[in-house]
């Protein structure tokens, strides 16, 4: 029987690799009375109440992954975790292709010891999982803007949708550099045999995404006001009622330990979908 | 100014690729490593496992067995060739360092 406050999700924003703003929250954290348990989104971090202690935790990051997965049903795993754990790092949770693991001995062996290769990992995970996002994201931007831009018929919103394509492209741009800026210098640093310290999620970028994403929706509301049709305002209104039911229905299944009432949430939650997907179609 | 790879070696590679030239698992190298640096070099857990994919991909090592969850492996003729230029570039520095400084 799980008790209510021996569990708890804490929000907390960091970028995908800012490994040492990671490290030192969750180090925070544990002092604290709080052990990580898992990580369900990219800013939610489970904890389970412990004796306040000193722990030690280190992420690394496996490129030839792409979601947690992969990872933890690969053959490669064991011997990964068997290798670790000899030097007393416990597995704790995977996110995409991020491993977390926890150490209680008080002056462990690193489990990065070499920055070069640190570097080289990330790097290859930023490749696979990031820049072709940042890069089709780009484009569809480009394409949204010059279409806009160039159409015969000028919509209402038009000027809303400028604005958000060229704000969401400067995100990107910023995002982009402010990686292969903290890179050439890492790399400057690891030839030195110097771990640099990971570059964190720009709180400047975070406002910017935050502005960026209001806006959108904002301009879909107008434009539908206007128009008298609904049917944008509908969807939007839809993709965030689904988003909330699954941090909901994840959240709720990270907290049950019993496998078969697992299996019966997991068939409860499809029902909802469906019933969701039903009122859409109907509506 | 960044390395390129396997031009040279980091210290680690160095002696991760020494101690395969004897048939060794992944948690065999983290000992043979310490025993043969005095407990100097110490290779951390991710860093090793990331060379052994490194230096497999590149031909450098070869996987010999894999027993449950550990695998074995060995120094190719390309990674002895590795470590014989990377000796030499070594000895190089040395007899510089004798000549300018001693």
């Amino acid at each position: 029987m799980v008790k209510k406050n021996e569990f708890k999700t804490f929000h907390k924003e960091f970028g995908y690799f800012d490994r040492t703003g990671i490290q030192e929250y969750l180090e925070q954290k544990s002092s604290e009375g709080w052990a990580l348990v898992n990580k369900q989104f990219a800013s939610d971090w489970d904890f389970k109440r412990i004796v306040p202690q000193k722990l030690h935790y280190s992420i690394t990051y496996l490129p030839q992954f792409t979601n947690e997965d992969q990872f933890l049903l690969s053959e490669s795993k064991n011997e990964y975790l068997e290798l670790c754990s000899k030097s007393g790092w416990q597995f704790v949770c995977a996110y995409k292709n991020m491993v977390i693991f926890v150490n209680e001995n008080e002056n462990p062996t690193p489990l990065q010891t070499d920055p070069e290769a640190e570097l080289s990992l990330i790097h290859k995970s930023f490749l696979k999982l990031f820049l072709p996002k940042t890069l089709c994201l780009s484009a569809f931007l480009m394409i949204l803007f010059f279409d806009e831009f160039f159409s015969e018929t000028v919509s209402k919103t038009r000027d809303f949708t400028l604005l958000c394509c060229v704000l969401l492209s400067i995100y990107c741009i910023f995002d982009l550099l402010s990686y292969f800026r903290w890179r050439k210098k890492a790399l400057t640093a690891a030839a030195s045999g110097i771990f640099s310290k990971t570059w964190g999620m720009d709180k400047l970028l975070s406002v910017l995404f935050c502005i960026i994403t209001i806006l959108g929706i904002v301009a879909v509301a107008v434009n539908s006001y206007l128009t008298k049709n609904y049917k944008s305002i509908i969807l939007i209104g839809t993709i965030l009622t689904i988003i909330a039911i699954e941090i909901i229905i994840k959240k709720i299944e990270n907290r049950i330990k019993s496998k078969w009432k697992k299996y019966l949430f997991k068939f409860a939650s499809v029902l909802i979908y469906i019933a969701l997907i039903a009122f859409i179609i109907s509506s | 100014m960044p390395r390129i790879k396997f031009q040279t070696l980091t210290e680690q590679m160095f002696y991760v690729l020494l101690s395969l030239n004897d048939e060794c698992c992944g948690i065999d190298i983290m000992d043979k490593v310490s025993e043969i640096t005095d407990n100097r070099v110490k290779v951390g857990s991710g860093t090793l496992y990331n060379l052994l994919e490194e230096f497999l991909e590149s031909g450098m090592i070869v996987q010999t067995k894999s027993e449950g969850r550990r695998r074995s492996y060995i120094l190719t003729n390309e990674g002895k060739d590795l470590l014989n230029c990377e000796y030499k570039r070594l000895c190089k520095q040395i007899e510089d360092f004798r000549k300018y400084l001693l």
